[in-house]
């Protein structure tokens, strides 16, 4: 049954089909099978690209008989928010002003996952040039959460949390900019990490605010975000910002003990707001990392309502400046929805910004002093609650996009704007049947580490293998 | 003494200046939020030194790669 392919884990069908117990095109047919079956009811697909995929699954199967040196992906089918390049290929940003673009160039992490084996599927809903928490896209149609269409996704990277809470792909690429990973990956019961800033290349990607912006994996395991992220990360040429960091074997050091672990808890900020059903589920998860042998010890993050503060101006800053000509000459062309987000940024004066980015060094600093100097990591929940519905989240005004973004991205924004890693691991679903998730944040460049805690809280859990009851209808 | 942001300066901010439209209402809501965002900035700017630069980040995060000398 097709069910039975699209429900294995990424690192298992790649090992089914390194082993030849399946071929890449059958794989690759079942995920077709399944999202066309749930497209018409959450929207995950911008463009589902089924007869290409088909035919770079056939060459995928050939270059196994043959005897071709495999990569990590070879014959796996992935599908990505619709913001990554590929020259000449449509990339339309979930926006009407780009629904036709064809960048000339493709992303570094196209090349990079496409040339590890991986079977491109399709082009997933995105949140408009990224910029919306909840999913809701009025010109290409709201993206619906899987575990209860009624609920909101998550956004910007809505149709990659989506797409694999579904079982309609294997992995996606996201982008976290202020959460875009995390939140989609939180409401929808899927892993997702956003990288340390720089870990990553951006090169060929769709910009919302440079100086924030993370590529970063979703899939269902933190084991299968650990095989993404070891092909995607690494310095590149093309990207200034990138880091020339070695990257490490995350799946190898996925073996490794987390006894001993500090995890760290809040005393302040994080749960704030927090419904109790959350905040039981924290506690819940907390005691699996005890069982472990880790040791979970409170800490007091520096005035993390300040990092929100300028975090948001940057992020507003720079994607005003991005926009800026497209506001001036078609700004009917924007939902009312992304100009509210964008739209503070073009009175910000110039002195501000820069202060803001010039501050980040020193904040971090205190940050990592008052924080990783008494943890290995921070644990705190994605969001204070559970998806929301569609309807309760419908902004009509940029004062409802504000409010909405406060209750949703809070307890993600201050870490972007600390360009710190941080995952989201499902820990547990709510009354009504919807995913509650952990964040797992660590030092610069810790990503291994936490991958290696939400691994290891995997290994124990099974919140992340639960399917939505979409899949069985 | 900081003298509060009005819609005002931002509908002459935004004709005169960013070259976008701005109505009043929308005017309204955006004083508020871009004082805030301005302040907190300037709440904290004293601890800026002299010598400080927008592209020390990247070191920032490197550095603190490897807090104590060690990783786990």
């Amino acid at each position: 049954m097709s069910s039975d392919i699209t429900r294995l884990t990424l690192t298992g069908v790649a090992a089914a089909i390194r082993r030849k117990k399946l071929s890449s095109v059958e794989v690759t047919r079942a995920c077709i099978a399944e999202a066309e079956r749930v497209q018409p009811r959450i929207n995950c697909f911008i463009a589902l690209e089924a007869d290409e995929a088909l035919k770079a699954a056939k060459r995928a199967d050939l270059a196994l008989r043959r005897g071709a040196k495999l990569g990590a992906l070879h014959g796996v089918p992935l599908a990505h928010k619709d913001m990554y390049y590929r020259a000449g290929m449509i990339s339309s940003g979930g926006s009407k002003i780009l629904r036709d673009y064809r960048p000339s160039v493709t992303a570094t992490v196209v090349e990079r996952l496409y040339g590890a084996g991986a079977v491109w599927l399709g082009r997933l809903n995105m949140a408009e040039f990224a910029a919306n928490p909840t999913g809701h896209n009025e010109h290409w149609g709201h993206c619906r959460n899987p575990w209860h269409p009624d609920h909101i996704t998550g956004g910007s990277s809505s149709g990659s949390g989506a797409a694999l809470a579904a079982r309609t792909c294997f992995g996606s690429l996201g982008s976290d900019t202020g959460g875009s990973v995390r939140g989609p990956a939180a409401f929808c019961g899927v892993t997702g990490l956003k990288p340390t800033y720089g870990r990553v290349s951006r090169f060929g990607i769709l910009p919302r605010a440079w100086s924030l912006d993370c590529v970063g994996p979703l899939a269902r395991t933190a084991a299968d975000c650990a095989r993404l992220l070891r092909v995607i990360a690494g310095e590149d040429a093309r990207d200034a910002t990138s880091a020339a960091e070695p990257v490490p074997d995350y799946e190898r050091d996925l073996k490794r003990t987390i006894k001993g672990l500090r995890i760290g808890v809040p005393t302040a900020y994080f749960y704030d707001g927090a419904t109790e059903e959350v905040k039981a589920a924290m506690r819940a998860s907390l005691d699996v990392f005890r069982s472990l042998g880790a040791r979970v010890i409170e800490v007091a993050p520096p005035d993390v309502q300040r990092l929100l503060a300028l975090g948001t101006l940057i992020n507003q800053s720079e994607a005003s400046a991005i926009h800026s000509r497209w506001m001036q000459t078609r700004p009917q062309d924007y939902s009312a929805v992304f100009r509210g987000r964008i739209e503070a940024g073009f009175f910000v004066p110039a002195t501000r910004y820069l202060e803001a980015v010039m501050l980040r060094s020193r904040l971090l600093d205190e940050f990592v002093q008052a924080v990783f100097a008494k943890v290995d990591l921070l644990h705190t929940p994605v969001t204070p609650a559970p998806a929301p519905t569609i309807a309760a989240t419908d902004a009509k005004t940029a004062g409802d996009v504000l409010r909405l973004l406060g209750a949703i991205t809070r307890n993600m924004r201050p870490l972007s704007y600390l360009g710190i890693p941080a995952a989201s691991v499902p820990a547990g679903f709510s009354k009504g049947g919807l995913p509650l998730s952990m964040q797992l944040a660590g030092r610069p460049f810790s990503e291994a580490l936490i991958l290696r805690a939400a691994h290891a809280y995997q290994s124990v859990t099974d919140w992340h293998t639960r399917v939505p009851p979409l899949c069985s209808d | 003494m900081r003298e509060k942001l009005t819609p005002n300066t931002i509908r002459g901010y935004a004709r005169e200046v960013a070259n976008v439209s701005v109505p009043e209402e929308r005017a309204a809501e955006i004083a508020p939020e871009v004082e805030a965002l301005n302040s907190a900035v300037l709440d904290t700017a004293a601890r800026l030194d002299l010598n400080d630069e927008p592209g020390q980040f990247p070191l920032a995060l490197a550095r603190n790669r490897y807090l104590r000398g060690k990783t786990r």
